[in-house]
């Protein structure tokens, strides 16, 4: 398995839209989500890493090769790297084993079931090698597409938006499976996503990309805990938007005071973010506390969603395990997690 | 709440409306209705296949001793050659045009549809016009090279492969629309997947996109077969023997009616075996993708010598097809334009369209009923009467001409007979010829081969209004004749003009049965054209065709916006 490598790299899609890249490395066996909205770039930077386009400038390396700089271009077809789509992009005139083996061109035909075969057993597609693509359910598909990826032991996985077309009940089973099989199989992956969960669940590192530039990167719990911008704390959960003074240490907020080291008088009013789980209901017991009625619960299973609204008028939105929630009408005091308060000045 | 009366019998009545017994005598009515169309549409079938078991003693064996051999012959090489040349042509422009970009590629991908608009026949006797001996092409060759008689060798137009090359030229839309069609559709994922599975673009071609593209393609072949066996005009202009000229020949020349129907029966054997052969084909295993999101397709831009040879490729069959003909054909009317402007020339045109207008009205409006008897029918099962009875009466267009002209004229002169016979021995007065010989047996014809196209057209638009528009419209109140004008006559209206000019077209176009059933003295522009080019005043014939071409491109036009607004998932998702 090699390590993906890309730098200074610019390019056009097709709409015009400009990627640049400064620097993006996937390291051999770790899986790396790129995450962002519809129309961030992520999906180009995939196809520039297949292959299937050439960039404007600058350089990728898969292992120790170069693919692509301004000397020189190796296409798809000679780049050694296997490719998932959503729709799985099966050959639907082919078998399944037809599908697997279509990879293994280079080896001769009667080695050719030795390799596919213990990955569709490994896959759970043992039985199946006769079968036509439409006979299968959607995870089998699924399947059928990563085996068919990583029979010819490609340098470097690339995923577009994989489990997108599967049921959520199913999406859970099947990623789960995936993940197994990559780890085991020691993959090097290229995930793209614009589903935060999907990729905190999958990533090993996450790279967050906007407007065709990378704006964050890091573990999932970094990227959730330490989000550098309002967007990347907006991408990845819910917020609410909350009105508060800084003064030197501190930010005075509607919902209470946390101390906050980065705050200065200087900056006056602020709007920080505040997560749904940052935001602690209890009893009215002494005075000084905030204190929210709340509007309306709606249970989630193993947490609620309760909205709030606090002395301002402002709604604000507090999720918290279902045993702890309050009835409606009822006047709460807040406390803040102020781990999970940020505070971004805008420019 | 409780229920109360006046509510619950309203429901009750709403729910089993159609369950009355007047409900049930209209209902075996409309279906009763619908079969007795479909009988009569079959008419024609039966009878030809009915005569398979009369005797017909010697003329058979004098046929299957003399000529038969050689119409079977030529029947196969010109199928053959017309396969290779419509697929070659067919399936590369159309690869060419969806998966490259090239100069004048947009252009191309209607353009290409144009020869579909030029009825064989006129196109054979304009190239006879330019590429015989006595043609600008060969008169050229013989002062340039100051060449005699003797000197030098020239293809003759007159011959099998000749023929083969006017009926690939102007047929091969039919497997360029499909492929087209096919290669739109195709996901551009899996050729994507293909790339970097180590697939180069040629070998990408023909392991991936022409797998695919398979069952569309021989949909599009078996169509092109078809009209290839049943095209009269061009053989019998080349003077080669296939079967339909054998028919053609054995009803008129020798008299043996019963003989001709039992070569119809042959060839419309062998039209049924492309169909159902097409359908096994199809039914067989499923190649629909396994995904439902589409990319659009990149086009590789090609550059240079590439961009020139694909431009080349796609201009080719678009200049033989239909440019060089058809600029022919107008030099010929400008040169002559008594060709166009005489005496007889607005009759022609008269005739022709008032036949074309009878029979595309009277078949749309059976084709709509029959649709909407099969969508009224309570029974939803495949093989319920209705909709047997919608397949049916779409059968008409696998059956060539001259076979259909067979299968008219036989009962309709048996039913003639009949009648003049009865008025004669009951009243002494003589009827003389009712049906065959007139225009109704013209028109029945018509109706017969073209239903098929405004079935289809009407169909598929009238599925197009789901039950859920129905219901939505139901539960804003609007049922009934209400429902027809609101709801189906808005969405359909567009199709149902579609439908009329198409057969409009066809009927404008067919020849051979024209040329059998016409009353006497009854002309249409394509009868006239094809006599006086077969009295080789190919000059004069010039005006008749420039006019039936002009009404050929109406339907290409059609075809070709139809197609260009059916990628699915065009303008969306534009995710990346």
């Amino acid at each position: 398995m090699g390590k993906l490598v890309i730098s200074n790299l610019r390019h056009h899609n097709s709409e015009n839209f400009e990627v640049k890249i400064g620097t993006l490395v996937v390291n051999a066996g770790e899986i790396v989500c790129l995450l962002g909205p519809s129309g961030c770039g992520k999906s180009t930077t995939l196809r520039l890493a297949a292959g299937l386009e050439r960039p404007e400038s600058g350089e990728i390396y898969i292992g120790d090769q170069c693919v692509a700089s301004n000397e020189g271009f190796v296409g798809a077809e000679d780049r050694h790297v296997g490719l998932v789509f959503q729709d799985y992009a099966l050959f639907p005139h082919l078998t399944v084993l037809g599908n697997v083996n279509f990879g293994l061109k280079d080896v001769p035909k009667a080695e050719r079931n030795a390799i596919s075969q213990p990955i569709l057993a490994r896959m759970g597609l043992a039985g199946d090698e006769d079968k036509y693509p439409h006979m299968l359910s959607g995870g089998e598909q699924q399947r059928v597409a990563l085996a068919r990826a990583l029979a010819p032991n490609p340098r470097l996985l690339l995923m577009d938006e994989p489990f997108s077309g599967l049921d959520t009940v199913l999406r859970d089973v099947v990623r789960d499976t995936t993940f197994r099989i990559l780890k085991e199989t020691g993959t090097t992956v290229l995930l793209v996503t614009h589903d935060p969960e999907e990729a905190m669940r999958m990533a090993d590192r996450i790279v967050l990309m906007k407007d065709g530039e990378i704006v964050q990167e890091g573990t999932p719990a970094d990227l959730y805990s330490k989000p550098a911008s309002e967007f990347v704390a907006s991408f990845l959960g819910d917020v609410n938007t909350v009105k508060a003074r800084a003064v030197d240490g501190i930010l005075e907020t509607e919902l209470g005071h946390v101390p906050y080291a980065a705050a200065t008088a200087d900056m006056g009013n602020v709007e920080v973010l505040v997560r749904p789980e940052a935001i602690r209901l209890g009893p009215v017991r002494d005075e000084g506390k905030v204190t929210a009625k709340v509007l309306s619960a709606r249970n989630l299973g193993p947490f609620s969603l309760i909205e709030l609204e606090v002395p301002s008028g402002a709604r604000m939105t507090a999720r918290a395990a279902t045993i702890l929630q309050p009835e409606i009408g009822e006047i709460c005091a807040i406390s803040l997690d102020r781990r999970q308060v940020f505070l971004f000045v805008r420019p | 709440m409780p229920v109360t009366g006046p509510t619950h019998s309203h429901a009750f009545k709403g729910r089993i409306s159609g369950g009355g017994t007047g409900a049930r005598l209209k209902n075996a009515l409309v279906s009763g209705l619908a079969v007795g169309v479909a009988g009569l549409i079959a008419i024609p079938i039966l009878v030809v296949v009915g005569f398979v078991f009369v005797p017909t003693g010697a003329i058979w064996a004098h046929l299957a001793s003399t000529v038969l051999p050689d119409y079977i012959l030529n029947t196969v090489l010109l199928a053959l050659g017309v396969a290779a040349l419509v697929l070659s042509i067919g399936v590369s422009t159309a690869w060419l045009v969806t998966m490259y970009d090239f100069p004048g590629r947009k252009v191309f991908g209607w353009a290409l549809f144009l020869p579909l608009a030029m009825p064989a026949y006129i196109i054979a006797y304009t190239y006879t016009g330019m590429f015989d001996f006595a043609g600008p092409v060969q008169t050229l060759l013989r002062d340039v090279f100051d060449w005699g008689r003797q000197d030098y060798w020239f293809p003759q137009m007159r011959s099998v492969g000749g023929a083969a090359l006017m009926l690939g030229l102007v047929l091969y839309p039919y497997v360029y629309l499909v492929s087209r069609a096919a290669f739109l559709e195709q996901s551009v994922a899996a050729l994507e997947v293909g790339r970097t599975l180590g697939r180069k673009p040629w070998q990408i071609f023909f392991e991936i996109a022409l797998p695919l593209a398979r069952p569309a393609i021989v949909a599009g072949l078996a169509l092109a077969l078809m009209e290839t066996l049943s095209d009269f005009g061009t053989v019998q202009y080349f003077a080669v023997d296939t079967f339909t000229t054998g028919i053609y020949r054995t009803w008129l020349g020798l008299g043996e009616p019963a003989a001709a129907a039992q070569l119809a029966a042959l060839l419309m054997g062998v039209v049924f075996l492309l169909v159902i052969l097409e359908r096994i084909n199809r039914g067989g295993r499923k190649y629909h993708h396994t995904g439902g999101r589409y990319q659009e397709i990149r086009q590789i831009p090609l550059q240079g010598l590439n961009g020139f040879i694909a431009s080349l490729a796609c201009f080719l069959p678009v200049f033989f097809g239909f440019l060089l003909p058809v600029g022919w054909l107008l030099n010929k009317s400008f040169l002559y334009p008594e060709t166009v402007f005489n005496a007889e020339f607005p009759g022609l045109v008269a005739s022709s369209v008032s036949v074309a207008i009878g029979a595309s009205v009277i078949a749309l409006l059976i084709a709509m009923f029959l649709v909407y008897s099969k969508r009224r029918d309570n029974r939803a099962d495949r093989r319920s009467v209705r909709q047997m009875a919608v397949r049916v009466a779409s059968l008409g267009y696998a059956i060539p001409g001259p076979v259909l002209a067979v299968g008219v004229l036989i009962p309709f002169g048996f039913a003639d007979n009949m009648v003049d016979a009865f008025m004669r021995d009951t009243f002494g007065i003589s009827t003389g010829l009712i049906l065959s010989g007139t225009l109704v047996a013209l028109m029945f014809a018509y109706i017969v081969r073209f239903l098929a196209v405004s079935l289809n057209t009407v169909e598929a638009s009238v599925e197009k209004i789901t039950p859920n528009m129905e219901r939505a419209a139901r539960t804003m109140g609007v049922t009934g004749l209400a429902a027809i004008f609101k709801v189906h006559i808005p969405i359909i209206s567009g199709s149902l003009l579609t439908a009329l000019l198409m057969v409009f077209v066809d009927v404008l176009k067919e020849l051979p049965a024209t040329l059998i059933l016409r009353p006497f003295g009854f002309e249409t522009l394509a009868v006239r054209a094809y006599e006086l080019a077969s009295d080789e005043r190919l000059a004069e014939a010039a005006g008749p065709s420039i006019a039936i071409v002009l009404a050929g491109i109406i339907p290409v036009i059609i075809l070709s916006r139809a197609i260009a607004r059916s990628r699915p998932g065009h303008a969306m998702d534009k995710k990346r």
